[in-house]
C-alpha cells in the first residue's frame, strides 16, 4: 500500500526539517513548502498524489493559515488540515477549527502528539474521500434509476409520471410493457423501505417481470412466482413489495387492476365520477404464501388513470390535503410549489398519469383531473370544519393561485351540500360521495356530491323570492354561490360547477350576474 | 367553548360573536341568544360579526330567527359586518334586503 502523503507548511526550515524527519520515520511521504504560495502550487499541482493531511503554520510569511485552510477547503475539501502555531490564544484556536481545521498543535511540537495528529487526520482523510466516493456512486445510481424510468416507459406508451425518491435513489418504479397482441400492461411497484437495498430490489423485481412477461407468463402467475420467491430470501435480503398492476385490453376496450398492497389507481368514468379501482384490501408480496390481489375489471375509461405509490399518500396526509391534489400539483409542469412539497417527503414517491391505450406521440386532449374523491357517513357530520380544512388545503395545494373569495365560496357550497346529502340522504351506515375536480382547460372547478337517499325537489328561484323563512337556506346558498348547479335524481346528485374568470374569481353567469 | 358577549339595556341588546356561526358553533350562540331575548324586552338587536369569515344555512337560520324575533316585537336586527365573504353571503341569500347590514373595515 502506498505511504500517506503529508504536506507541512512552515517558513521556519528548522520546524519543517525536523518534522519531515519524524513523519517519515512513522512511515509518512512528506512534501514540505514555505509560504501559502508554494503550498497552494504543491497542493494544487496537476498529478500530485493526493495527500492525507496537511500541517499548516499558523504565520506564513505571505499570509496566514486560515487563508490557506478557506483554499483547501473549496479546492479539496476532503483532506484533513492540522493547524500549527506558537501562540495560546483560544480565540485563534476555535477560528482555525471554524475554517476547518481538524486538530490543533502547539509549537513546540511533541513527536508522540504529531504522530497521533497526522494518523488521526490521515483515517479523517481516507474516510471522508470513501464518502465522497460513495455520495457520487449513489449520484450515478439516481441518475442511473432515472434512465432506467424513462427507457421503461419510453416504448410505446404514454405517460407523464413524477418520481422523487426520499433519497437519491428509492424502491418505487414503474414500468411498461406492450404484449404481441397489443394489449399492455403497466406495473407500478414500492419495496418496503427507501435505501440503495430498496433500490437493488426494485430493479431486480422490474427485470424479472420483464422477463416473465415477456415470455409468455400471466400477472397473476408472475406475482405468485415472485412471492414465493420473496418468502426464501425474506431472512436474509428481500423486504415485501406492494405492487398496481393495469392490464389494457384496447380490442375488447377493458382493463383490469391487480392490486398486492398499493393504493388502487384512480380515474374519472364515463359520468364524470371518480371512481377508485377496488378496495386496499390486499397484501403486498413477501407477506403471506397466498397471492391474494384484489383483481377488479372495468372498461376503458374516456381519460387517464392515475396511479400512486403510498409515499404520496403520507406526503399528502402530512400536508392535511387530498393525495389527488398533491398528484395534480406534482403532475402539473408549471405548479409553483414542486418542491416546496418534495421537500418534506419521509418517503419515496411516484406518481403516474398514464392514458390506457395510447402510444408515444399521444397528444392528451384537455381532461377534468381529480382533486378530491372522499366518502362520508354520518359521523363525519360533527367533524365537518376538519372535514372543510382538508377541502381547503387540498385546494390551496392543487390550485395555489385561487383567491380567497373562490376558495370561500367553493367551500361553503361543498359544506352545505355534504351536510345536507349526510343529514337528508343517508340513513344508517349509508355514505355521501364528495368530490373535486378542475378541468384546466376550461377553468373550471367542479364539486360533485351524491348520496343514496330520494333527493328533494326544490325550486330555489321562488325560495330566493319569497321572505326568508330559515327553511332550506343551504340549497338556496348552493345555488346562489355557484355558477351553475345541475341537479340529478331529484337532488340526490348535485354538480355544482364554478366558471373561473382569468383571474381564478367565480363567474356567475346564470344567477347573479 | 366559544363564548359570545351581550349588553343590553331595555332598548337594545347586542351580542358579539367571536369567530364563524356554522353548524357547529351556532346552536350555542342560538342559546346565548335565546337566553338574552328572554330576559331583555329590547326591540332592537344587534349582532356583531365582525370576526366572522364564514356564515353557513345554519349560521343563516339563527339570523333569520332572530330577525323573525325582533320582528315579532316590532323591532329590528343590524348585523355589523368586516368580512367580504360574509357580505357576499348575505347579498346572494338576499338576507341584507331583510336585515341592516353595517359593513366596517377590520
Amino acid at each position: 500500500m502506498d505511504r500517506p502523503h503529508v504536506c507541512v507548511v512552515d517558513d521556519d526550515p528548522v520546524f519543517l526539517r525536523i518534522t519531515s524527519r519524524v513523519l517519515q520515520k512513522a512511515g509518512y511521504r512528506v512534501s514540505t513548502a514555505a509560504d501559502l504560495s508554494s503550498a497552494r502550487s504543491l497542493l494544487g499541482a496537476d498529478g500530485q498524489d493526493p495527500f492525507s493531511c496537511v500541517l499548516i503554520d499558523y504565520q506564513l510569511p505571505d499570509g496566514d493559515g486560515t487563508d490557506l485552510l478557506r483554499w483547501l477547503h473549496h479546492r479539496e475539501s476532503a483532506v484533513a488540515p492540522v493547524m500549527v502555531t506558537a501562540s495560546e490564544e483560544h480565540a485563534l484556536v476555535k477560528q482555525t477549527m471554524v475554517e476547518g481545521a481538524t486538530n490543533f498543535l502547539q509549537k513546540p511540537v511533541d513527536a508522540n502528539e504529531l504522530r497521533q495528529a497526522v494518523a488521526a487526520a490521515t483515517i479523517a482523510t481516507r474516510d471522508r474521500r470513501r464518502s465522497k466516493e460513495m455520495r457520487r456512486q449513489v449520484k450515478t445510481a439516481a441518475q442511473a434509476q432515472d434512465r432506467w424510468l424513462g427507457a421503461a416507459l419510453d416504448g410505446d406508451a404514454f405517460v407523464e409520471y413524477k418520481f422523487c425518491p426520499k433519497y437519491e435513489c428509492g424502491g418505487d418504479f414503474l414500468m411498461h410493457h406492450r404484449f404481441p397482441d397489443a394489449s399492455e400492461v403497466f406495473v407500478v411497484s414500492d419495496v418496503a423501505g427507501h435505501d440503495l437495498v430498496a433500490s437493488a430490489q426494485s430493479s431486480f423485481f422490474h427485470g424479472w417481470m420483464t422477463g416473465v412477461l415477456k415470455y409468455g407468463g400471466d400477472i397473476q402467475s408472475a406475482l405468485e412466482d415472485h412471492n414465493r420467491l420473496l418468502l426464501d430470501l425474506s431472512s436474509t435480503v428481500a423486504g415485501s413489495i406492494a405492487v398496481t398492476a393495469l392490464e389494457v385490453h384496447p380490442s375488447s376496450k377493458c382493463m383490469t387492476c391487480w392490486n398486492c398492497g398499493g393504493p388502487p389507481p384512480v380515474f374519472d368514468d364515463w359520468g364524470g365520477w371518480v371512481v377508485t379501482m377496488g378496495a386496499r384490501a390486499s397484501s403486498p408480496l413477501g407477506w403471506f404464501d397466498d397471492v391474494r390481489p384484489t383483481r377488479v375489471g372495468t372498461g376503458i375509461p374516456p381519460g387517464p388513470v392515475w396511479i400512486w405509490t403510498d409515499g404520496l399518500e403520507a406526503l399528502a396526509d402530512s400536508f392535511e390535503a387530498s393525495p389527488l391534489s398533491l398528484a395534480y400539483a406534482l403532475l402539473a409542469s408549471s405548479h409553483r410549489d414542486h418542491d416546496k412539497y418534495l421537500e418534506q417527503t419521509k418517503d419515496d414517491v411516484l406518481v403516474v398519469r398514464l392514458w390506457p391505450g395510447a402510444s408515444r406521440g399521444f397528444h392528451p386532449p384537455a381532461c377534468w383531473h381529480p382533486l378530491l374523491a372522499d366518502e362520508y357517513g354520518a359521523r363525519e357530520i360533527a367533524a365537518i370544519d376538519s372535514l372543510q380544512q382538508l377541502w381547503k388545503n387540498s385546494l390551496r395545494m392543487a390550485l395555489p393561485a385561487l383567491p380567497s373569495d373562490t376558495v370561500h365560496d367553493v367551500l361553503l357550497a361543498g359544506r352545505e351540500a355534504v351536510l345536507n346529502a349526510l343529514n337528508h340522504g343517508c340513513r344508517g351506515s349509508e355514505t355521501a360521495g364528495f368530490q373535486m375536480l378542475y378541468h384546466p382547460g376550461d377553468r373550471l372547478l367542479r364539486l360533485r356530491v351524491r348520496d343514496p337517499g330520494p333527493g328533494y325537489a326544490f325550486d330555489w328561484r321562488s325560495a330566493i323570492e319569497q321572505e326568508p323563512s330559515g327553511v332550506r337556506c343551504g340549497l338556496v346558498m348552493i345555488h346562489s354561490i355557484s355558477s351553475r348547479v345541475t341537479v340529478e335524481r331529484n337532488g340526490a346528485e348535485l354538480t355544482m360547477d364554478y366558471v373561473l374568470s382569468g383571474d381564478l374569481h367565480i363567474v356567475r353567469q346564470e344567477q347573479n350576474g | 367553548m366559544t363564548e359570545h358577549k351581550a349588553e343590553s339595556s331595555d332598548q337594545a341588546l347586542a351580542i358579539a360573536v367571536p369567530g364563524d356561526i356554522l353548524s357547529t358553533t351556532a346552536p350555542l350562540l342560538r342559546q346565548q341568544i335565546s337566553e338574552a331575548l328572554r330576559r331583555s324586552p329590547a326591540k332592537q338587536m344587534e349582532i356583531d360579526l365582525r370576526a366572522a369569515n364564514m356564515v353557513d344555512s345554519v349560521g343563516l337560520n339563527l339570523l333569520v330567527w332572530v330577525w323573525k324575533t325582533m320582528k315579532e316585537r316590532q323591532g329590528s336586527l343590524r348585523v355589523r359586518i368586516s368580512s367580504q365573504d360574509v357580505d357576499r353571503t348575505l347579498r346572494f341569500t338576499r338576507l341584507s334586503n331583510y336585515i341592516e347590514v353595517i359593513r366596517e373595515a377590520r
